[in-house]
């Protein structure tokens, strides 16, 4: 071990070649802690000893062979680390004078190739990066509009970004997040209309962040959010492709990881979450529609099952008469008190949800039906809870997945559960109480230092378009102006309201 | 946190203040009836509804006797294992005795009730609300009792007549409630004429052709339809043939779709004359008789007659409201409004009622006839 290590600290020092190939052989050894899979080829060409060295399963051992083996064997000329950089058929050719460095190229797909008494050791990328292909997304389902998601590779992510924003205006800075394991990350953002104090903001949070390592884009949005502490989150985190460019295209900022599928678009507001890029594609009335009907499923969702609690623990005046009577009727057999029945019903639809989530697919519609159907039915009539709140509860239970973005979903279906308990310590009054708790925390809240409740609070009524509805393409010309972009508009009012008359057709 | 503390344990040692009322657990009021015992105590008949799996009717009967309106629930709680409460009460019922005494010690906890509903009807029963609210049906009475009165206020047969109406009309000096009175017929409770209240107490009632008389004068009329008798003489050239041979006399006929408008003013101030203009525009629908409608002579002729008609009626009914000293239409209101600077006191208005003098200017158009929507 001391002898290893006395190696080790040998070998970090500058200027120890020229060098033995044996010994350069020993060393990377030890570099790589005997990695069984390091291929060491010792070759001798116009007498010249070269070796090369390799990770066999992180190459492409097609391109090894038919552009570094074949023209290195079979050269007329001699062998210099210059030309050898000039002229083998492969880019990327990099040179290094310690082993550490080399070492650090091989590990991420590189070949070193030596020639014995030269001052620097070559290296070529050949990586065969195992990556899975461009999926449909299976988080963010839509049914109309581009159906990719982001992959693992950030290779991939930013060459389907790049392919469809079509613009040398597309900035992808690059940064290297993470002490013990780096993980490329790329600040994506429109150098010609994104607002320089957000890209700014969002540079210096990279820069500033100092952690040994981060697991996928969801953690490092975690990282990077204006409050840790709140439920809500402030970034979108997309794997849709179209998502996270229509973002852009409208000025935002993207963030890439290597290693995770999603994407983070900053700055998010809290109606943004509701947003789907379906609206984009649909026609504006429809969209408008679906957008209204998203909001009040998010309101339905934390706000149906407490309203139930209060009215039937404080409030039966409330009632119309007809339903009293319904809703007495059902809850007459119920021996719980009304927030023990909804707790335990919420219980079972968490677990289901739960269940359905980390089953295999095909089990996890079974359970879904066995779960839905059976307990639900079994519940009523083992008198456990009433059918009326066996439909409230299915109600904001699917309301709460109407949520275009999982991460809202979530946190919408656990901010109801403070307001169920309240609803049922202290009536409509907790639950108001709760709920201006809750706009108060949103209204306080930022998202990259931008207010997250826009365009409501502060409210501005231009912005209006494209967050709580979706205006006609032929009115909406202005982009977003509360984030205060560099360029607003998107084309000139005059230009498409301007009917072509018969005259201009010839122009 | 030297915020957060305090509030987390108030939080938590205050929730047992808070007094559940768990649907299940309660015996919810729908409606309650008072009637006056020989001993002046209060006979209440409270019908509730409560949630039980093993009975299967959810209404309930409970009667007690008591001095006061929440005195009468804290009795009846006695007589049941559900806890009552009143925030689902909709109708309350007063025997015809109890009414001619007055009503309204029995509704001034209602004012200030805030868990009782102000949609709620008061209304007066024409023998005692016992009889009324126990009615053997096999439907639920206090619904039946609400929409009997709700429906038929929004077909614009009864006058706006619910609580908030009667107690402004109370406190109000110048004017006097309505309120539906309750009859019993064939076992069934039947809305058939509608009591008229000097202040509080129970005078007398209206039929409910005198109602539509009635609302002609106080409220505008949006789409009815109402049968009115005019005499067969002035139409006799017209009619073809005598369809009609039950009635020599007079000729029916039905006016839908009416809608009209009235203005009450008062012409002079030191006789009291009053100036009544109402203006009916009126659909003709059916009449008796197979009278022929070739020009406008005859509709002319009809309208005349009608508006005659409806003039004389309207004057034998402020006769009758005269006579028992009943204000319904407000006649002092106008009255209080027209001389400022003189406070109206309630019995000077009583002397002065009786001597008004009104003119009834009845202005009746047809605008179509024969015509159905």
């Amino acid at each position: 071990m001391k002898k290893r290590t006395n190696k080790f600290k040998n070998s970090k020092k500058k200027g120890e070649f020229p060098i033995v190939i044996d010994q350069l052989e020993q060393s990377v050894k030890d570099q790589l802690h005997d990695e069984a899979n390091l291929i060491f080829k010792k070759i001798n060409v116009q007498n010249k000893n070269i070796l090369i060295f390799y990770i066999s399963y992180l190459i492409d051992k097609k391109r090894l062979d038919d552009n570094l083996f074949t023209p290195l064997l079979y050269s007329e000329t001699e062998w210099s680390t210059s030309n050898l950089v000039d002229n083998l058929p492969i880019g990327d050719g990099k040179q290094y004078q310690t082993v550490e460095e080399v070492c650090s190229q091989i590990i991420s797909g590189s070949v070193g190739v030596y020639i014995e008494n030269e001052n620097e050791i070559v290296t070529f990328s050949i990586l065969n990066n195992q990556q899975r292909p461009l999926e449909k997304p299976e988080r963010e389902s839509i049914v109309i509009g581009p159906q990719a998601a982001f992959s693992e590779s950030l290779e991939t992510n930013l060459n389907v970004v790049r392919a469809s924003i079509k613009s040398n205006e597309l900035v992808a800075e690059k940064f290297t997040i993470g002490s013990r394991l780096p993980t490329e990350v790329r600040l994506t953002y429109l150098k010609s209309l994104a607002n320089d104090e957000d890209v700014q903001t969002m540079r210096q949070r990279l820069n500033d962040l100092v952690v040994d390592d981060i697991e996928d884009s969801s953690v490092l949005s975690q990282y990077l959010e204006d409050s840790s502490i709140s439920i809500f989150p402030q970034f979108y985190l997309t794997e849709r492709v179209d998502r996270f460019n229509y973002s852009i295209s409208k000025g935002k900022i993207g963030v890439l990881s290597d290693g995770s599928p999603e994407g983070i678009v900053a700055p998010t507001t809290f109606f943004g979450f509701f947003e789907s890029t379906e609206d984009v594609y649909f026609r504006w009335n429809i969209a408008t529609f679906f957008r209204m009907l998203r909001f009040i499923a998010m309101f339905i969702s934390f706000i149906l099952t407490p309203i139930y609690v209060a009215v039937v623990t404080f409030h039966y005046e409330i009632l119309p008469i007809s339903l009293l009577e319904t809703l007495g009727q059902s809850r007459s057999k119920v021996p719980f008190s009304p927030v023990l029945e909804v707790l335990f019903l919420e219980l079972i639809i968490e677990l289901l949800r739960e269940a359905g989530a980390r089953l295999p697919t095909k089990v996890g519609q079974t359970i879904g039906i066995v779960g839905g159907i059976v307990l639900g039915q079994a519940a009523v009539d083992a008198g456990l809870t009433s059918n009326v709140l066996i439909i409230v509860i299915a109600m904001s239970a699917l309301a709460s997945f109407t949520a275009p973005s999982y991460l809202m979903g979530s946190a919408i279906r656990v901010i109801r559960y403070p307001l169920i308990i309240v609803a049922g310590l202290f009536g409509i009054i907790g639950v108001t109480f709760g709920l201006c708790l809750l706009i108060i925390h949103l209204l306080k809240m930022t998202s990259l230092g931008r207010p997250y409740f826009l365009p409501v609070y502060p409210f501005v009524f231009k912005d209006l378009d494209n967050s709580l509805i979706r205006l006609p393409f032929g009115i909406s010309n202005k982009r977003s102006i509360s984030y205060r972009l560099k360029d607003d508009t998107r084309y000139k009012e005059k230009k498409s309201t301007k009917k072509k008359d018969i005259d201009d057709l010839g122009d | 946190m030297k915020i957060v503390l305090p509030i987390l344990c108030m939080a938590t040692l205050l929730i047992g203040c808070v007094d559940t009322k768990q649907i299940e657990q309660l015996g919810i009021i729908t409606s309650y009836g008072a009637d006056l015992l020989e001993d002046d105590l209060i006979n209440n008949t409270l019908l509730y509804t409560q949630f039980d799996p093993d009975i299967k009717e959810p209404i309930q009967l409970v009667e007690s006797k008591s001095n006061s309106y929440e005195g009468a629930v804290d009795a009846a709680n006695l007589k049941t294992n559900y806890k009552l409460v009143t925030g689902q009460l909709r109708l309350k019922v007063f025997g015809k005795e109890l009414a001619k005494q007055g009503i309204v010690r029995l509704l001034t906890t209602h004012y200030r009730d805030a868990e009782e509903p102000s949609r709620l009807y008061v209304v007066v029963s024409d023998t005692t609300a016992k009889d009324v609210l126990t009615i053997n049906t096999s439907f639920n009475l206090s619904k039946f009792l609400y929409n009997l009165i709700d429906n038929n206020r929004k077909l614009e047969i009864l006058p706006k007549s619910d609580f908030k109406d009667f107690a402004h009309k109370y406190a109000d000096i110048g004017i006097d409630p309505i309120q539906p009175l309750i009859t019993i017929e064939k076992k069934k409770p039947i809305i058939e004429r509608l009591a008229l209240f000097q202040n509080d107490v129970f005078v007398g009632s209206l039929t409910t052709e005198e109602t539509f008389l009635f609302k002609l004068v106080m409220e505008n009329f949006k789409a009815v339809t109402q049968e009115i008798t005019i005499p067969k003489q002035p139409f006799e050239e017209f009619i073809k043939k005598h369809e009609d041979k039950r009635d020599a006399e007079n000729l029916h006929v039905i006016l839908s779709e009416l809608r009209s408008g009235q203005k009450i003013t008062l012409e002079d101030t030191k006789n009291l004359k009053y100036n009544v203009d109402i203006k009916i525009d009126a659909n003709l629908l059916e009449i008796s008789e197979q009278v022929v409608i070739e020009d406008e002579k005859v509709l002319n002729k009809m309208e005349e007659q009608i508006s005659k008609k409806i003039n004389k009626k309207l004057e034998e009914m402020l006769d009758k409201l005269k006579e028992l000293n009943v204000d319904t239409i407000g006649f002092g209101r106008i009255y209080n409004q027209e001389t400022k600077h003189k406070e109206l006191t309630e019995q000077k208005w009583r002397e002065l009622y009786p001597t008004i003098d009104v003119t009834f200017n009845v202005d009746v158009n047809i605008l179509r006839h024969g015509v159905f929507d």
